[in-house]
């Protein structure tokens, strides 16, 4: 069985594309809460949870939301994967996490530590589009198509939400987001060689 | 192709050999007491922690489990069927993860990069569940999956701020349970397709491994165990009996262990003896999966399912069978849980085979 690409998306800088093509151009100061809510606010969708999330999720959200809100994706409550990595985790969140414990201001935030792990930004997708199928973060140094082919043949998936989501701070942060299918046939190149390309073209 | 557990090792403040932690266990021994030093919690609490100090920690409890675990098997690091997985929740906070699995990998002369899985408390099983898909699928021979987590002010304050933390030895599943304690450990399994590397009378395999999200709250577990249950029904799937005993997660805090009660209800696994290692040496995040699997594959070898250290009256609103002793019997078969924040939940079965047989 082989995966084939259905569409994706990428936030960076002050520009949000899909499949490729530019769908907004943002005018607030990229990677900053009001840049994320520019671009919320664009989507035009009603989802108050998202004003409680962290840098990381937020973005996360808004890939996958530019993937998903409006065309013929097909999600399946069981049967849709989530695979998403980054190099830096949750270093945005560790740090405001750390400065609540100082020892001269130690006033532990629960509420900035739930967000410390880097699971939690799937949790958030899956929350949203009320996926409970397999849901796997992995580490990688960057992107990586080798990376993301390997893990997405050992899992179990009819199609799946993937990509790279990255909040190191605002000045790097970026997320590339992809839905693909299993699919008999998904044309001559391997995943890995595809999902680079459409990295290194976005 | 099947996945073997070849050779396994546990790294803990109660002992520093898989023999080491389960004969302790099995005697009823905990390594969990009140610690006070600032560094680790500026709030005592009661921690299962290394009373030695070492030089970056997080890498070298990680160093001491995989190389006992390799001087187990023949199997080589350099081999390019051999694979590395590390499974942590933080590694050393302010580092890539990526980068401390290649140091880890380089001491070792792993040939392939390393693949580092974090997904919060169920990311050990899911290392081995991913493991042992890799080789089913034929993408590796070997695998060799490590978790594990230290503890710094940074977790234990952060389980503190969310009142997730007892008040002393944890108590899973029991009426007065009120929180978890934490623990530092590496663990550290190899999977192999090659049954004929396994030594011993009885091997273990690893079966059906699942995972599946609540999609329900990032911190809070599913009220109707909605995940645990899918994931369970999925690893459970074609098995012709049930499991002899379940190891459940078990952290002892009120929200979990009943989750816990109705996954295994809703499951209609209320006879199946369940229990949780968490007494013995506390949540040990990352490397939680992998001990406990490894713990309960010594009970399938050893037919010894563990009590339930801190166990003692039921309080969960479900029927479900805690062992408060230990129990000797004819053990073929274990099914494994977990559960994390984000809302994730992972399973598999552990199954004790004859080496001969198979051979």
């Amino acid at each position: 069985m082989q995966h084939k690409i259905i569409k994706y998306c990428s936030i960076r800088n002050d520009t949000v594309t899909v499949d490729g093509k530019v769908v907004l151009k943002t005018v607030e100061q990229p990677g900053t809460s009001k840049q994320f809510k520019e671009i919320f606010q664009s989507l035009g969708i009603d989802y108050p949870k998202f004003y409680k999330m962290d840098m990381l999720s937020k973005l996360a959200f808004l890939a996958f939301e530019f993937l998903t809100h409006d065309s013929g994706i097909a999600i399946s409550e069981t049967k849709t994967a989530i695979l998403l990595s980054n190099r830096h985790s949750t270093i945005d969140d560790d740090i405001k996490y750390s400065a609540t414990i100082t020892d001269q201001n130690y006033f532990p935030n629960p509420a900035l530590f739930v967000y410390t792990l880097p699971n939690v930004m799937i949790g958030e997708i899956s929350i949203r589009k009320n996926i409970k199928g397999e849901t796997l973060f992995i580490s990688s140094n960057g992107f990586s198509g080798t990376a993301f082919e390997n893990c997405l043949d050992s899992m179990i998936f009819e199609n799946c939400l993937t990509g790279f989501v990255e909040y190191e701070n605002g000045d790097n942060f970026e997320a590339f987001a992809v839905f693909l299918e299993k699919s008999e046939y998904s044309g001559n190149n391997s995943l890995n060689f595809e999902l680079e390309r459409l990295y290194n073209n976005r | 192709m099947n996945a073997f557990i070849v050779s396994d090792n546990i790294t803990s403040p109660l002992g520093l050999t898989t023999k080491g932690n389960f004969d302790k266990m099995a005697s009823g021994i905990s390594s969990v007491k009140l610690v006070t030093d600032r560094n680790i919690c500026k709030v005592p609490a009661y921690l299962s922690v290394f009373e030695d100090h070492f030089d970056n920690k997080f890498e070298t409890i990680c160093e001491m489990s995989i190389r006992e675990t390799l001087s187990g098997t023949d199997i080589s690091p350099a081999d390019p069927k051999t694979l590395f997985i590390l499974s942590t929740t933080k590694g050393n906070i302010g580092i890539p993860l990526n980068i401390t699995a290649e140091n880890i990998a380089s001491k070792f002369g792993f040939i392939n990069k390393p693949l580092v899985i974090s997904n919060a408390c169920i990311s050990g099983l899911l290392a081995i569940t991913i493991g042992e898909r890799m080789i089913k699928n034929g993408q590796y021979d070997h695998v060799v999956v490590t978790g594990a987590d230290i503890l710094t002010d940074f977790i234990v304050s952060g389980f503190q701020s969310l009142k997730a933390i007892g008040d002393s030895n944890c108590r899973p599943f029991d009426s007065t349970r009120n929180g978890i304690n934490l623990g530092e450990c590496a663990a550290t399994v190899i999977l192999t397709s090659d049954i004929s590397k396994c030594s011993g009378t009885s091997v273990v395999e690893c079966l059906n491994g699942a995972f599946n999200s609540d999609a329900n709250h990032i911190s809070g577990p599913s009220r109707t165990a909605e995940g645990l249950h899918l994931s369970i029904l999925r690893t459970l799937n074609n098995s012709k009996s049930l499991p002899s005993f379940i190891n459940a997660h078990g952290t002892a805090t009120v929200f979990n262990d009943e989750m816990e009660s109705i996954a295994f209800d809703r499951s209609e696994l209320n006879n199946v003896p369940v229990n949780s290692l968490k007494g013995f040496i506390g949540h040990t995040l990352g490397a939680a999966g992998i001990a406990e699997c490894i713990i309960s594959s010594e009970s399938l070898k050893n037919n010894i399912i563990l009590k339930t250290l801190g166990f003692d009256t039921p309080g969960v609103s479900k029927n479900i069978n805690v062992t408060k002793k230990n129990l000797s019997f004819d053990i073929k078969s274990c099914l494994k849980t977990a559960s994390g924040f984000g809302g994730c939940n992972a399973s598999i079965l552990l199954v004790k085979s004859n080496a001969a047989q198979n051979n």
